[in-house]
């Protein structure tokens, strides 16, 4: 499916720059408890700084 | 009629995303599959990837994969009525085409800890998961899916899971999720053929496809004996690709086949890679089916559904409560097994004098891996 060159571009930045410059409103609105942040100090350090790296994990399908 | 769509699992991870944007420069990406409830670690999300979103929302390519619910769990939980409220504010802004959760119950106390195991298939768990499965349409508003676990403890389980994922999902008219990897865990864990086993699905019920990695471990307590685990952080093996050239002639209903990998285990330029190239062989593969026929079924029931308080088995929550505990605090697989065999699990329904011991470590493996959160 095509995606706008703008999005693209933004994406390839935020990757390489691993932050969260652009916060959303929607998540602005539920942030802290209700998406169940639970970092620490340092960790909100780091987002000030926009240095943030994202990285999930997963045990879901029963056998991870 | 509507092609198959080669689709990822897209979540809010660099080396994911590292690895995908090449796909999407190419327009490869047919749809994206999003754990919603994943983002606790993460305060701010950035407006690209809300973006990215709303751009696969609009066209009916977003689908929504929930991790964290638990569907099986005996007790109700705050937790659980927070993720509906979440689901459905989510469901409204992103347009999911459809939302999925994973068979089980997780392990663990806290929401965010623990691993999802199974259940007995009786007619207690059918009728809590039915009714979870019903609080999460409600939420979403649109068709809802289960996935086939990969952990099984016995054959006989392995045999009867099609058959009681066709009867949670019949009263909201919903939709499986057929995991080939985790069919492919259970083919070698259990030595059953694929034949055997695939004609016990509903397959006019699989709606998306399922393929990913995963990893070999050897039993300590049975030595020579490997345990085939899905772990989410290898390339596709060729067989698990040979399982879905099998599988999409036998789900007239298939719309999505998913690529899933951690981006745990794409952290260099050349898994970064392979993970492409598993994401063309899977394009190749599909394509030859496009376009299939499809039945008339739109995996929607007939009307919100009217719910009092949700429904809860002490009994059972108890009993999960147990194992999760056993599980959790043993120090190696001989206690687990004294402790399960001495505890109320023993002449109830979760027959566990059934279970494999390979499958029992596996289990106590996993919860172990697990129990200290994401």
């Amino acid at each position: 499916m095509k995606i706008t060159k703008s999005l693209l571009k933004a994406m390839m930045i935020g990757v390489t720059l691993s932050t969260a410059s652009s916060c959303s409103g929607l998540f602005e609105e539920v942030k802290s408890e209700d998406l169940l942040h639970e970092c620490d100090d340092e960790c909100e350090a780091e987002c000030k700084e926009g240095n943030k790296v994202f990285t999930d994990t997963c045990p879901a399908c029963g056998m991870g | 009629m509507t092609n198959i769509l080669p689709a990822i699992a897209c979540n809010l991870d660099i080396h994911l995303l590292q690895a995908s944007i090449p796909l999407f420069a190419e327009e490869k990406v047919q749809a994206i599959e999003w754990s919603f409830d994943t983002l606790f670690k993460v305060r701010d999300i950035p407006g690209w990837f809300v973006e990215l979103l709303e751009t696969f929302g609009k066209e009916g390519r977003l689908v929504g994969h929930g991790v964290f619910f638990s569907l099986f769990s005996g007790k109700w939980s705050p937790e659980q009525s927070d993720w509906l409220r979440r689901l459905e504010r989510m469901s409204k802004h992103f347009s999911f085409d459809h939302v999925t959760e994973h068979f089980g119950f997780m392990t663990g106390a806290d929401f965010h800890k623990g691993a999802p195991i199974s259940i007995p298939f009786n007619d207690t768990s059918l009728a809590i998961g039915q009714d979870r499965l019903k609080r999460i349409f409600n939420a979403c508003q649109c068709p809802v899916g289960l996935e086939n676990l990969a952990l099984a403890y016995s054959l006989e389980e392995v045999k009867r899971h099609g058959e009681f994922l066709h009867r949670l999902i019949e009263p909201v008219n919903g939709f499986i999720i057929l995991d080939l990897h985790n069919l492919y865990c259970q083919l070698h864990n259990f030595a059953v053929d694929f034949s055997e086993i695939i004609e016990l699905y509903p397959l006019d019920r699989v709606r998306e496809i399922h393929i990913s990695g995963g990893s070999w471990e050897s039993s300590q307590i049975s030595p020579g004996t490997i345990v085939r685990r899905d772990t989410h952080d290898e390339q596709v093996p060729p067989e698990v690709f040979e399982l879905l050239k099998k599988a999409i002639p036998l789900c007239p209903n298939l719309k999505f086949v998913v690529l899933e990998q951690l981006g745990t285990a794409l952290t260099t330029a050349e898994n970064q890679e392979r993970f492409r190239t598993d994401f063309y062989e899977m394009e190749k593969i599909i394509a030859p089916f496009d376009p299939v026929k499809k039945t008339m079924n739109n995996f929607l029931p007939n009307d919100i559904f009217e719910l009092s308080g949700p429904l809860e088995n002490i009994q059972l929550f108890e009993q999960q409560m147990e194992l999760s505990a056993i599980l959790e605090n043993s120090t190696n697989y001989q206690e687990v097994h004294e402790k399960m065999h001495s505890s109320s699990l023993v002449n109830s329904d979760w027959e566990i004098g059934k279970w494999e011991p390979k499958m029992l470590e596996t289990v106590y493996r996993i919860a172990q891996k697990w129990k200290s959160g994401f």
